[in-house]
């Protein structure tokens, strides 16, 4: 099989009947590459029947899903998941499966190469397409090195991607999906019993496994007005952390606190309000995705690490960005 | 019960000093390359101690594949506090395929009675998310992944799995087992240097000579090479969001907002400022939906 005539696929991984943002950010990196070969990209979901989701599918760039029914869509069973994805990739034989580098797509991924034993490429950060087939980059070392690899051989490459690695390329034009429903197949010999699974109250959430993170520096004023810091953070379904000063002030809790002496954290979205940026604090968020900086002061170091930089009052500027926010995010709802 | 817990150690690629170039002029001086220990396998071995300090575990045995990289590891590992260390001297200390050396180190757990092995599940070069899997499917096992809690039972192990954005998951799985722990970033072990001479000399160590181990398996994965880092800016989330942005940057050519440093810059009065950020984010797609129940997600 020619590698033209090969197919991309993605995982969906998902929760709540809603997938994670970083299947987007795959697909859109699918169909990059399948537009460069002339290929298609084949999205495989476990228990997501939902035409809502598959319009996403074909906007984002799939043009086909593959549907495994489950009873439970959020359980995930890791045994019959793999023997369903890997049988149907010995008969396919797609060029690659892209995996995001969640909990269980991670798990899956490394199942799945075991089981066909497929090269297995974890934590990719770039992939490109040379004379001698698929390159795959990595970061070793802290960042400080790349790797770049490619498989032996013409079989299935199986890579994982972190979220807000790769970014999404524009899905393009509309697509009719080709949907195809199929039944879970059965584990040869079933390992894990899968149990139920605990939700967390975001408010309650340590910021280290935050996706979205409000963070309250000592430009706030007062501890009152940690509250108005805390509420936006409930209203975008993220988590109040802050700086040493915010903490020393005895305005959050210890374990709240971010930065070299406090937590390591890689939100997607990281609003830092009254924040002046001292290295000792972007030390512990550096790696967050988006970061809206907010602050008074036009020459304050957080603002380089900012993709917004807000030079305003933040305590002025809350209360009427938690408004618009509730407006904005109701009139999504509708 | 009478159970022996064995944990892997791996050395992990590390770039001594200053970053050089080779004279290519495109890869990584190989001199400036090195490899260190891993502090999540020392996560691991915490976990597994702690288990023995329960009564739960007879033994604590550390398990590494290399050279002196990998003497090192079950070095650190015997001065935390780890009964015996294996090393595997057959093969290097750095390999490109995870999955083959898995499975040589899995041939020789399954040859030394291994049922409960433990693992670091996150590695600062990504390989801690395949090698347990490697290791478990060489050895028939079950392999569980990103463990925040174990207990140990007559019938096995229940775990708790972390998942995305604090929620949970349990999982229930027969022996033999191996555990690959989730990765505690901000949670450093050290090891006193007092510690690491005493272990430097003792005789808990056992090297398995090149003709005792199992040969490694071909490498589905070639390396091409090591190179530096490239820097790239953000890539935006779709063209609707790039187009949008551009329609920042001509505003901010129009003196709405002004862009600055490779950021949008906003200032004025705060009403206006909040509706930047509400537009910033909804292009983004970083503000969260509601349900038709009113939930957000």
């Amino acid at each position: 099989m020619s590698a033209c005539t090969r197919d991309i696929w993605v995982f969906v991984d998902h929760f709540d009947g809603h997938p994670l943002p970083v299947t987007f950010e795959l697909l859109g990196e699918a169909r990059r590459l399948a537009d460069l070969l002339g290929t298609r990209v084949v999205a495989c979901a476990f228990g997501l029947d939902d035409a809502e989701c598959c319009a996403g599918f074909a906007a984002a760039g799939a043009d086909s899903v593959q549907v495994f029914a489950t009873t439970d869509s959020n359980a995930y069973l890791p045994d019959a998941y793999a023997a369903s994805m890997a049988g149907l990739c010995g008969t396919d034989e797609p060029l690659l499966i892209l995996f995001p580098a969640t909990s269980r797509g991670a798990d899956l991924a490394a199942r799945v190469a075991l089981t066909g034993n497929w090269p297995l490429f974890p934590r990719a950060i770039d992939l490109r397409i040379g004379d001698d087939g698929i390159k795959i980059t990595r970061a070793l070392a802290s960042g400080r090195a790349h790797a770049v690899l490619r498989a032996v051989g013409s079989a299935t490459a199986i890579v994982t991607v972190a979220a807000d690695v790769l970014g999404a390329a524009a899905g393009g034009r509309a697509r009719t999906l080709d949907i195809v429903r199929r039944p879970l197949a059965a584990a040869t010999t079933p390992r894990i019993a899968a149990g139920g699974v605990i939700r967390c109250d975001p408010a309650t959430l340590d910021p280290g496994e935050a996706a979205t993170i409000v963070a309250a520096g000592r430009g706030l004023g007062a501890r009152d007005n940690v509250q108005l810091a805390a509420d936006l953070a409930a209203l975008l379904g993220g988590c109040l952390a802050g700086t040493r000063v915010a903490v020393d002030l005895g305005w959050l809790p210890r374990s709240r606190q971010v930065g070299q002496t406090g937590k390591t954290v890689r939100p997607r979205l990281y609003i830092a309000c009254g924040i002046s940026g001292a290295t000792q604090h972007t030390i512990g968020m550096k790696e967050a995705g988006t970061v809206i900086a907010i602050n008074t002061d036009p020459a304050a170091p957080i603002f380089r690490l900012a993709d917004l930089a807000a030079t305003v009052d933040a305590i002025e500027l809350l209360p009427l960005l938690i408004e618009k926010c509730r407006r904005a995010i109701g009139a999504d709802a509708t | 019960m009478t159970l022996e817990g064995f944990v892997l150690m791996r050395p992990v690629l590390s770039i001594s000093g200053r970053l050089r170039v080779a004279a290519d002029g495109v890869s990584i001086d190989p001199a400036c390359v090195t490899s260190v220990v891993d502090n999540a396998d020392l996560q691991a071995l915490d976990v597994a101690l702690a288990l023995r300090a329960n009564g739960e575990l007879t033994r604590v045995t550390c398990i590494a594949a290399g050279q002196a990289a990998a003497i090192e590891a079950l070095t650190h590992g015997l001065a935390l506090g780890a009964d015996h260390a294996i090393r595997l001297a057959a093969y290097e200390d750095l390999t490109v395929d995870p999955c083959a050396l898995g499975r040589a180190i899995g041939a020789r757990l399954g040859a030394a009675g291994a049922r409960l092995v433990f693992a670091a599940g996150g590695s600062d070069d990504g390989d801690a998310e395949a090698l347990p899997h490697a290791i478990a499917s060489t050895l028939d096992a079950a392999c569980v992944t990103n463990v925040l809690g174990l207990r140990l039972s007559a019938s096995g192990i229940l775990v708790e799995r972390r998942l995305e954005q604090g929620r949970r998951e349990r999982w229930r799985a027969g022996l033999p087992a191996v555990v690959a722990l989730a990765p505690q970033p901000d949670h450093t072990t050290y090891v006193s240097c007092a510690a690491l001479a005493v272990a430097r000399h003792t005789s808990a160590l056992d090297t398995i000579g090149a003709t005792a181990c199992p040969p490694l398996p071909p490498s589905a994965v070639a390396l091409d090479g090591l190179k530096p880092p490239r820097q790239r800016p953000k890539r935006l989330r779709t063209t609707a969001a790039a187009g949008a942005e551009t329609a920042h940057v001509r505003a901010a050519a129009a003196g709405v907002v002004a862009r600055n440093a490779g950021h949008l810059a906003v200032t004025g009065p705060a009403a206006d400022v909040a509706d930047e950020i509400v537009s910033f984010l909804s292009l983004r797609g970083l503000l969260p939906r509601a349900d038709s129940m009113g939930r957000r997600r």
